[in-house]
């Protein structure tokens, strides 16, 4: 059986907070949050949330367990997995999700939807390389004046 | 539209250089040959010959920019009978070519870069063009705050877009039609090169989806016409690497920059239509406001790093000069339009702003002088190269030209003239210095000085039908006024250039654009060995040689009362004042450009959304803007390299934090340096510990 300390959903609750979650709602969210994390140990690592998590291993826990939810909404290939996360949370708080949502049902896709928003950062790239130009004198200005000051 | 032919035939600009040079040269040769022929005849030959080489020198700069602007306004002449160039409608034109614009920023306001650009994607979009530009905002930002703080402007500016898409998204029978509005943002982690750094790093990574790009500095503003006829003159002109816009001085109320931009106003087009006439194409770049063919930058403009020791060695400070040099040397031609409008930029609202941009250009272009003789650039190429240095040097030329003439005059009180030399003569030796000549030749140079702008002011009066009395009063006390800062000038550039062939090198300076004013401690530090050496000069004159004190007076009142100049023209009130008097009205005051409203009003509503929290601490109230950093983060890397002890440091402190009230969670991030906070702005790992961990205290 999995035994979860208190540091673990205080975690839980800080990180649904930085989701837009009000704190209220994150202590009730949190305990689905972590009863899911918990079934996902067992089944992915046969391993349980133990009290040895330090704050940082909880916090990437947690990461790995949205990154899924987060898969099921974008598909894009070209993203690295936490460019995904990332991108997810972000359209997560700009539409308010926590609102609406609280892990227990399945995560709808309309929520996702921001009429007119392009979040486009930069383009992809084209990489090319410009190469430095060669800037040299006619004449060595240096050697001249040796020249001139042996003679 | 039909948008201009940059074409003038290679023999028409050879006897147009040969006019402007050959005019120039014979100019200064008479000259200096009547100031050989006053100068007194008791003075040695090696003063006589520094003498000589310096008026030399100094007349022929004079006798340039005379003649160029003569030649100048008879080109005006001749081009006043057609059309202006934007007139036309810009909706008939078809691009069928992409155009990137980008605008460097290194730690400027962000709601004014961005309101600005809000203005022009506006203005492109209104046009309905706005799908044939993509903006860039190329961040070179090292303040942890300011880079925040451009994060949460560009979100900020990319709902404002959203707004701008559906107000002119419109159907028609071929369907809805929406405009996109492509405004990407990234953040250099290092400024490798500073701005030819960051353009050439855009041009590396996406200079190939573009066939154009139009390099903007951060206060630029042009009109959609204008950037869309320099597009489609691109696109006409294949042979063309750069077309230069002339931008217009605009937009602040200190009395230092008004002056500027009536200046600006009155004399720009004289002068530009004369470089214009001679320099066609082989112009110069003036590093923004022009639009550049990427391709050929990209193969033919990468800068080298120079060989030696800053000031001289290192990166190419003032790489605009240089890049026309290298584009001119691989083929392609560079053109300066005078007569486009709709290019606008900022000046700098006080003096000492003024000479601290000075000095970092000063620096860049004497640096030029390892490039001056470089294989295979154009002569008129190196040209731009002399001109630039001679701005500056000019100033040191001046001043050693009155040393040498101050020298002069007090030896002879010192040593009195020797009637009869060692040998036996029967006649005395009279000293003769011929008083009229030099007067002739002062007011010469003075006309030469004057001319051009009076040329300028008919240009003026004829293109804004402004009131001719009005307009000459507002002239006559700019030539009063500029000719007290003329004399601060020479000694700021002076010292600069002292201080550049000492070796100290110029920091990277953020550049000032708010109209704060000039404080009065400020203007002590910066002016008072200016106003000390005034008053010295100025006793010594009085006391021994009173009429040259006369005419040394413009030139000391300069410097003596330079502190209480720089203060009162940095002042938006007294801008104001000689404003509400309708002196050195410029048509785009009485009536300010679109473009420029817009921005404003863009300005207003990005300035709503502002927080007293900057930086981490912002980034920590709001789970928006936090989710944005991280989701930029991969963008903006690689993280620059941190040490290990600062690193010790950031981890020490964000562990030892103590909370002393919930309120107060935030202000753990008050203890940290901004070095330290760059740094764990980079690391994505540490910043969500460190969220959590002000949560968790929080909580």
């Amino acid at each position: 059986m999995v035994t979860v300390n208190s540091q673990p959903l205080a975690i839980t609750i800080a990180y649904l907070e930085t989701l837009g979650y009000n704190q209220n709602k994150a202590k009730i969210v949190a305990q689905t949050v972590l009863e899911k994390i918990k079934e996902l140990c067992i089944i992915n690592t046969k391993q349980s949330v133990s009290e040895n998590y330090t704050q940082n291993d909880f916090i990437m826990l947690l990461d790995s367990f949205l990154f899924l939810e987060a898969k099921k909404i974008f598909i894009h290939d070209k993203l690295k997995d936490y460019e995904l996360l990332a991108f997810f949370k972000f359209y997560f708080i700009l539409n308010q999700v926590a609102e609406y949502y609280d892990f227990s049902t399945e995560l709808k896709q309309d929520f996702f939807f921001v009429k007119d928003f392009n979040l486009e950062i930069i383009p992809e790239y084209k990489v090319s390389q410009m190469r430095p130009q060669k800037l040299s004198s006619i004449f060595n200005l240096r050697k001249l004046f040796s020249k001139v000051l042996k003679k | 539209m039909s948008c201009s032919e940059l074409k003038i035939p290679d023999s028409t600009l050879s006897q147009r250089r040969l006019k402007i040079f050959g005019i120039t040269i014979l100019n200064t040769l008479l000259a200096t040959l009547k100031w050989i022929k006053s100068l007194p005849t008791d003075i040695s030959n090696y003063t006589a010959i520094a003498s000589i080489v310096l008026f030399a020198l100094t007349f022929a700069w004079i006798a340039l920019f005379f003649w160029s602007s003569i030649f100048g306004f008879l080109a005006w002449l001749a081009q006043k009978k057609q059309t202006k160039l934007t007139k036309s409608n810009p909706e008939n034109i078809t691009l069928s070519t992409k155009t990137a614009i980008l605008v460097p920023v290194y730690n400027e306001s962000p709601q004014q870069v961005f309101a600005n650009v809000l203005a022009m994607a506006e203005d492109l979009t209104r046009q309905g063009q706005i799908n044939n530009f993509d903006f860039f905002i190329l961040s070179d930002t090292t303040n942890p705050k300011v880079w925040i703080d451009e994060e949460k402007t560009w979100l900020d500016a990319k709902r404002l877009i959203a707004k701008i898409v559906q107000a002119h998204t419109h159907s028609s029978a071929a369907g809805t039609i929406i405009p996109h509005i492509n405004l990407f943002y990234r953040k250099r982690p290092k400024n490798i090169a500073r701005k030819s750094g960051n353009i050439e790093d855009f041009c590396n990574k996406w200079g190939k989806n573009y066939n154009f790009m139009i390099v903007l500095d951060a206060d630029s503003l042009i009109t959609a016409q204008t950037m869309i006829y320099l597009a489609k003159t691109m696109e006409n002109n294949p042979q063309a690497g750069i077309i230069q816009a002339t931008p217009l001085a605009i937009n602040h109320n200190t009395l230092f920059a008004r002056l500027q931009q009536f200046a600006s106003k009155v004399y720009g087009p004289v002068v530009a239509f004369g470089t214009a006439y001679w320099q066609g194409n082989s112009s110069n770049y003036w590093g923004h406001n022009a639009i550049i063919r990427v391709q050929a930058f990209m193969d033919s403009c990468g800068l080298p790093v120079l060989k030696g020791r800053q000031p001289f060695g290192g990166y190419i400070l003032s790489h605009d000069f240089v890049e026309a040099a290298l584009i001119k040397r691989a083929g392609w031609e560079t053109w300066l339009l005078p007569d486009l409008e709709g290019s606008y930029e900022e000046v700098p609202p006080t003096l000492i702003d003024f000479a601290i941009r000075d000095r970092r250009w000063c620096q860049g272009n004497l640096q030029h002088l390892k490039v001056l003789f470089a294989k295979g650039i154009h002569p008129i190429s190196r040209i731009h190269f002399i001109i630039g240095i001679m701005s500056y040097l000019s100033s040191l030329l001046w001043l050693s030209f009155l040393i040498i003439g101050l020298a002069v005059a007090l030896s002879k009180i010192f040593f009195p003239p020797v009637y009869f030399s060692t040998y036996k003569t029967l006649f005395p030796e009279w000293p003769i210095f011929d008083v009229l000549g030099t007067i002739l030749l002062f007011a010469l140079s003075m006309s030469m000085l004057l001319v051009p702008k009076f040329l300028g002011v008919i240009i003026y009066l004829q293109q804004s039908k402004m009131r001719i009395w009005q307009t000459l009063k507002s002239v006559f006390i700019e030539i009063i006024i500029s000719s007290l800062f003329a004399p601060i000038m020479m000694m700021f550039q002076s010292k600069f250039i002292i201080d550049i062939l000492f070796g100290r090198s110029v920091a990277w300076n953020i550049q000032s654009r708010s109209d704060m004013g000039t404080s009065f401690k400020t203007a002590v530090k910066r002016h008072i060995w200016q106003t000390g050496l005034g008053w010295l000069t100025m006793l010594v004159l009085w006391y021994w040689t009173t009429n040259l004190f006369w005419w040394m007076l413009p030139i000391n009142l300069g410097l003596i009362l330079s502190i209480p100049i720089s203060i009162l023209t940095s002042k938006v009130n007294v801008g104001l004042w000689f404003k509400k008097r309708r002196y050195f009205l410029t048509p785009e005051e009485i009536q300010k450009p679109q473009i420029l409203v817009r921005s404003k009003h863009f300005l207003k509503e990005l300035n709503l959304n502002q927080t007293e929290l900057k930086g981490i601490k912002l980034l920590f109230s709001n789970n928006l803007l936090y989710a944005l950093h991280i989701l930029m983060l991969p963008i903006n890397s690689p993280a620059p390299e941190v040490n290990e002890q600062l690193w010790e440091s950031v981890t020490s402190k964000l562990k030892n934090f103590k909370l002393t009230s919930k309120d107060s969670q935030l202000e753990i991030f008050d203890d940290l340096t901004p070095t330290e906070e760059l740094a764990l702005l980079y690391s994505a790992e540490t910043l969500s510990n460190a969220l959590i961990t002000s949560k968790l205290k929080g909580n």
